[in-house]
């Protein structure tokens, strides 16, 4: 491996105002090689990708360089010689394929456009050929070059996203959370796919992630950023095996949660769901009818008090549709639902809404922006008769539950971070003294640490209020971490169910078996001498 | 800063007619019904400071007086625009994708497919021509921009978690929308009233022009434009005057509603930073 890098950052740092953004950054990218920069949100991954793009924000200062091969440091070009290496030497890969792509650009013309606009074809007609050519590549010969973005899945959509960026053959990819987007099967693929793009064309790539797990399967080199600092670089094995900084092990440890100790649980039960079917009728759509569709088929579930039950799939197998059933907000065309021996339905009372709450994904969209916090965590009393003394005084119990301090009741939802956030949303769960608590991916959007943090504080308040929990998720290593018992769904279905640890060591169906596959997984030394 | 300069000029504008119209209540430099033919057709002097019309009457008393008219008018047509038009949108927007919603849109459509000025001309063609009736018209023509306003605007709101979380605490959709969606929106419907108030003025400005709003001896701007015109070559202030000021209010509301746009809506206000 003696080859020049493509890519060097030298003592790259940027500020931006009195804040310094990235001190010292440097980085080698080499041939064939694939280097991870991992960190939490904040920690700088993105401005790095950035900086090597020369797409810094306005404003920012940068010093050190950013050495291309063949060419100099880029920080001392000028924005037209940046254009031609954009896209041509350096491409990248977004997270969101859909803002990604133009919407109203069939894919063919936009891999056509990255080759016409670096002089790579002669006119548009070569272009669409070789356009042709990149998109049977990523894996999309069967679709057609006149498809529109929103006429594709979403990983087929990250594949056109991906032949958009390798179609001028550039030395350097940068992924920018490329699969964080997707969902665990499709995650899998992507990355095989880059994977082998990287290892045949011979490109150095640049994958930035907050997932360690992700990085283990994929990277050559581990960089771990925190604070806008490279606190740890090292091949990747090593990093695995021997982290030497603190930094790096606390992430190591809390992307791995141990699974949870078995328990048994014979307390009574306090969730019943009996073939439960919730069918969207037909629609018309225009001219066209849509055919109803069926979202939960016969779906059947028991849960005890105290116990905690991981629902998990695929996107769009109807989780989220069995949550709102079960939160008595969808009309459901047979079965029965029934919470603590009373039945749950679209016009229950709100006293009887009362035994069951959720806690949404998003710690951003949860909130009335204009509300304060006092408001937003009573809400759930609005309807129930509460006295004026007896709304403040719970509100005050809730927040010391979840661990914020009773003067942020007064403050809004922006004042808080993502991780004080979703314990906000836990307080208003809590409020009304629920027997069941739904937590809809309440974990998936928080850094590593802070989910491992609002995960203890989810375990101990199941210890100490009895609560019973539906943990829907995508992340096997959470489930694992929470769940005595997981269901697992799939088009509407629970096609698989038992207790955590069986089920994850010895699943039965096929489809549990894929899941459990494409699931990306800190193990990796031994994964890696399977495949080489 | 440029936002907040366009939010600075078009307020300062808009506010020196909206004083000049409240000053008009207490007072006037010269009262605009007494007729004196004496002094008709003066050109600007000490005493009557923007001259005369043909009547005599202070040019510049008819125009703080026109001032409160137009404004007035406008008002009380957003008054009316927003007060039917909003709640129509809350609902629809709560009963979207059901009958309700379109039947509230379709209605809408409907509306929107007569301009202000037929809406006026059926009205008084019925009812003769006043002040009123121009309100009525130019309300009835603002319900639609408003329900179509909020009816967007409450959409994307309707989709959020913190509405979720309000239908598990067992809300009504009524509550919801006073509670959650119309102070989220509220910016929006804000600025939309401002763009209506200058489209409201020239709406009264059009139809005092062809005599179907206030009717004399209620001075408005539309109709001094309308007097002014068989001596536009001879006196052509009498003309340029009222004209000015229509086109200076317009454009002061014009320049604060965009500015209270960017400053307000924060999708906005990410593009231009």
């Amino acid at each position: 491996m003696s080859q020049d890098a493509r890519l060097t950052l030298v003592h790259l740092s940027v500020s931006i105002g009195a804040k310094r953004v990235l001190d010292d950054i440097s980085i080698k990218l080499l041939p064939h090689r694939i280097t991870a920069l991992v960190g939490e949100s904040g920690s700088g991954k993105s401005m790095t990708a950035l900086a090597v793009m020369g797409l810094l924000p306005q404003g920012a200062v940068a010093t050190g360089a950013v050495q291309l091969h063949g060419t100099g440091d880029l920080l001392a070009l000028r924005e037209a010689a940046l254009c031609a290496i954009r896209g041509r030497k350096i491409a990248m890969i977004f997270q969101e394929p859909m803002t990604a792509l133009n919407p109203v650009m069939q894919i063919g013309a936009q891999v056509a456009e990255a080759l016409l606009v670096h002089g790579l074809a002669e006119n548009r007609r070569e272009a669409m050929a070789q356009a042709r050519a990149v998109l049977d590549r990523v894996g999309l010969s069967q679709i057609g070059l006149d498809r529109y973005p929103h006429e594709l899945s979403g990983g087929q959509r990250q594949r056109a996203a991906i032949a958009a960026a390798i179609a001028p053959a550039p030395d350097i990819l940068i992924a920018d959370e490329a699969t964080t987007a997707l969902d665990v099967t499709t995650q899998s693929e992507i990355l095989d796919l880059l994977r082998q793009l990287v290892r045949e064309d011979g490109m150095s790539m640049l994958l930035i992630t907050h997932d360690l797990a992700v990085v283990a399967d994929m990277a050559d080199e581990i960089a771990v950023l925190a604070a806008g600092k490279i606190v740890e670089a090292a091949p990747t094995t090593n990093i695995l095996q021997a982290p030497q900084h603190p930094y790096t092990q606390t992430l190591l440890a809390a992307a791995s949660p141990a699974p949870r100790a078995k328990r048994v649980i014979e307390r009574e039960v306090v969730l019943q769901a009996s073939d439960v079917t919730r069918i969207y009728p037909a629609r018309r759509r225009g001219l066209r009818r849509s055919p109803p569709m069926v979202a939960l088929k016969n779906v059947s579930l028991t849960l005890r008090r105290g116990e905690c039950l991981g629902l998990v799939g695929g996107s769009g197998c109807g989780k989220s549709t069995l949550a709102r059933a079960l939160l008595g907000l969808e009309e459901i065309q047979s079965g029965a639902i029934d919470i603590t021996g009373r039945a749950v339905s679209p016009n229950m009372s709100p006293a009887d809404r009362r035994r069951i709450s959720i806690v949404f994904q998003d710690p951003y969209g949860s909130f009335n922006p204009r509300w304060p916090v006092k408001r937003i965590i009573a809400e759930p009393l609005d309807l129930i008769a509460v006295s004026e003394e007896s709304r403040a005084s719970r509100v005050e119990t809730a927040l010391v539950q979840v661990g914020l301090s009773p003067e942020d009741a007064q403050k809004f939802p922006h004042q808080f971070s993502g991780g004080q956030r979703q314990r906000i949303a836990i307080a208003r769960a809590l409020i009304t003294k629920p027997d069941i608590l739904v937590l809809d991916e309440a974990v998936s959007a928080l850094d590593v640490s802070v989910r491992a943090r609002v995960l203890d504080l989810l375990k101990s308040l199941q210890e100490d209020l009895q609560l019973s929990y539906i943990f829907i998720t995508h992340d096997l290593s959470v489930v694992a971490h929470m769940a005595d018992r997981i269901a697992v769904m799939q088009a509407g279905q629970i096609v698989e169910t038992g207790p955590a640890a069986e089920l994850l060591t010895n699943p039965k169906q096929q489809y549990t078996q894929n899941l459990l596959k494409a699931a990306p997984r800190l193990t990796v030394p031994m994964r890696r001498k399977e495949r080489t | 800063m440029k936002t907040q300069r366009s939010l600075f000029i078009g307020g300062a504008i808009s506010l020196v007619f909206l004083m000049l119209a409240a000053l008009s209540l207490f007072w006037v430099p010269h009262e605009v019904t007494s007729l004196s033919i004496a002094a008709r057709l003066q050109g600007p002097s000490t005493t009557y400071l923007l001259g005369t019309d043909q009547f005599g009457r202070d040019i510049l008393s008819l125009l703080m007086v026109g001032a409160q008219t137009s404004i007035a008018v406008a008002v009380a047509a957003i008054g009316i625009g927003a007060g039917i038009g909003v709640p129509l949108g809350l609902l629809a927007a709560a009963h979207h994708g059901r009958i309700g919603d379109e039947v509230i849109m379709r209605g809408n459509d409907l509306i929107f497919a007569f301009p202000a000025l037929v809406i006026a001309i059926l009205i008084t063609a019925t009812y003769g021509p006043s002040a009123f009736n121009a309100i009525l018209a130019i309300g009835i023509f603002n319900i639609p921009v408003f329900a179509r306003v909020t009816r967007a605007g409450a959409l994307p709101i309707w989709t959020l978690d913190y509405i979720m979380a309000a239908k598990v605490a067992g809300k009504s959709k009524f509550r919801i929308s006073l509670e959650h969606i119309l102070p989220n929106i509220l910016n929006l419907i804000i600025v939309q009233a401002t763009i209506q108030f200058s489209l409201g003025i020239l709406a009264e400005a059009a139809l005092s022009y062809v005599g179907l709003g206030a009717q004399p001896p209620t001075p408005s701007w539309g109709r001094m434009l309308a007097e002014a015109q068989t001596m536009i070559y001879s006196h052509p202030m009498l003309a340029v005057l009222p004209g000015a000021c229509i086109m200076a209010l317009v454009l002061g509301l014009n320049l604060a509603g965009d500015g209270l746009r960017d400053h307000l809506d924060p999708r906005l206000r990410q593009v231009v930073k």
